[in-house]
């Protein structure tokens, strides 16, 4: 498996955990306001998580253009 | 000047003002159906004396004769000769320069006007530092949805704000220093500094991790809103509907402020010169609205204020 695909792996399901969905269609560009479930909290609770999972800090400045899930990608990617 | 900007240098106190200008009827040129006779389109008005700057609220209902009604909360027509109303003078005295934003009616029919910002990007640059989630509510009717911040949907006191702004909000983070208790919409989650919504229906406190996941977004938060104040990235908002809320109070909360960046300062509170901002010092700004009612407006106001204490800390 990809780094690539173990990030997704790894977003995807704590996206379903954290918005008690299944989240089938969830794909890269799937924007973050359609994910149901995903509010502003819960995003950055995301966020959080996925910092302490790969023990990092994201540039704080990285949150103002998360749109898509493609963007917390590259973020676990620059932080790897 | 801005591209439609027009400046007057007039001595003060004025016994009259009258902004005259060539005027039509737009229906009788093929511009549309409106009847009216327009002249300009007043987008802002800027008196500037000795650096001090006023910049009246065209929402006002005694703007003055010879104005139309406020349109889409930013602009108001002009008959060609509209005589200004007392609330659009300040009580200086002395040499002062008027700059007019102001756009003709052949270029605005062209739709050529210099037209403000809209209010979602206007209001994404702002945040909420307390002392509740009425900003949050100005920023979510305009659509304007940036990243949450520590206070968007909290609610805290002066003394709270000061003292985490003075030990950079330590221990915020901390997992047992956090508790859950019933809201009337939602339960809340109580910080030292802070109560925040959760916008959860069911006790979060059922979830046996939940003060692990809170204090980690509140370290995130925290870390955000710090960033936020020391490269000055967000024009941050103070409400206030504490009875002897002043100038004291607010230049105490800006100086707080300066220890940790440069970031600007916009209080606000309920008065009677509401759409109206004032500098009180370099980066501190204070606006007032007509009322305060959490959730309901009265959002022109508020959007008023925020153009104009942008306005002004960018003049």
């Amino acid at each position: 498996m990809t780094p690539e695909a173990q990030d997704f792996g790894q977003l995807a399901s704590l996206l379903r955990r954290l918005c008690e969905q299944p989240l089938p269609d969830l794909a890269p560009d799937t924007p973050l306001v359609e994910i149901d479930g995903l509010d502003s909290i819960r995003l950055l609770e995301a966020v959080a998580l996925l910092e302490e999972a790969l023990g990092v800090e994201f540039p704080t400045q990285a949150l103002d253009g998360l749109e898509t899930v493609a963007d917390l990608l590259r973020l676990m990617a620059a932080a790897r | 000047m801005g591209p439609h900007e027009v400046l007057f240098r007039c001595h003060l106190p004025l016994n009259r003002l009258v902004l005259c200008s060539a005027a039509a009827r737009p229906a009788q040129l093929g511009l549309g159906p409106d009847q009216r006779l327009l002249g300009v389109q007043v987008l802002g008005l800027v008196w500037e004396q000795d650096g001090n700057s006023f910049i009246p609220g065209l929402h006002q209902p005694d703007c003055g004769q010879g104005f139309h009604d406020l349109e889409q909360g930013q602009f108001r027509w002009t008959d060609g000769r509209a005589t200004f109303g007392p609330g659009l003078v300040p009580s200086w005295q002395g040499e002062a320069r008027l700059r007019i934003q102001a756009v003709p009616l052949l270029r605005a029919a062209l739709a050529v006007p210099a037209m403000p910002a809209p209010a979602a990007d206007l209001l994404r640059g702002f945040e909420s530092l307390g002392e509740d989630c009425e900003f949050g509510f100005v920023q979510k009717h305009y659509d304007a949805t940036p990243p949450l911040g520590l206070f968007r949907w909290a609610s805290t006191d002066l003394a709270r704000l000061l003292e985490g702004l003075g030990n950079g909000f330590a221990g915020i983070a901390e997992p047992e220093s956090l508790a859950i208790s019933a809201g009337e919409t939602d339960w809340r989650l109580q910080t030292r500094y802070a109560r925040l919504h959760t916008f959860h229906a069911q006790d979060p406190a059922a979830d046996p991790d939940w003060r692990h996941r809170n204090a980690l977004l509140l370290g995130l938060l925290r870390r955000k809103l710090m960033r936020e104040l020391a490269e000055a990235t967000r024009f941050f908002v103070f409400k206030s509907a504490t009875e002897g809320f002043g100038p004291g109070e607010m230049r105490g909360l800006h100086a707080a402020m300066a220890r940790l960046g440069p970031a600007p300062l916009l209080c606000v509170t309920q008065g009677p010169a509401a759409g109206q901002v004032e500098r009180i010092a370099p980066g501190l700004y204070h606006g007032q609205v007509s009322r305060f009612v959490l959730g309901a407006g009265p959002y022109e106001e508020w959007l008023a204020l925020c153009r104009k204490a942008r306005a002004l800390h960018d003049a």
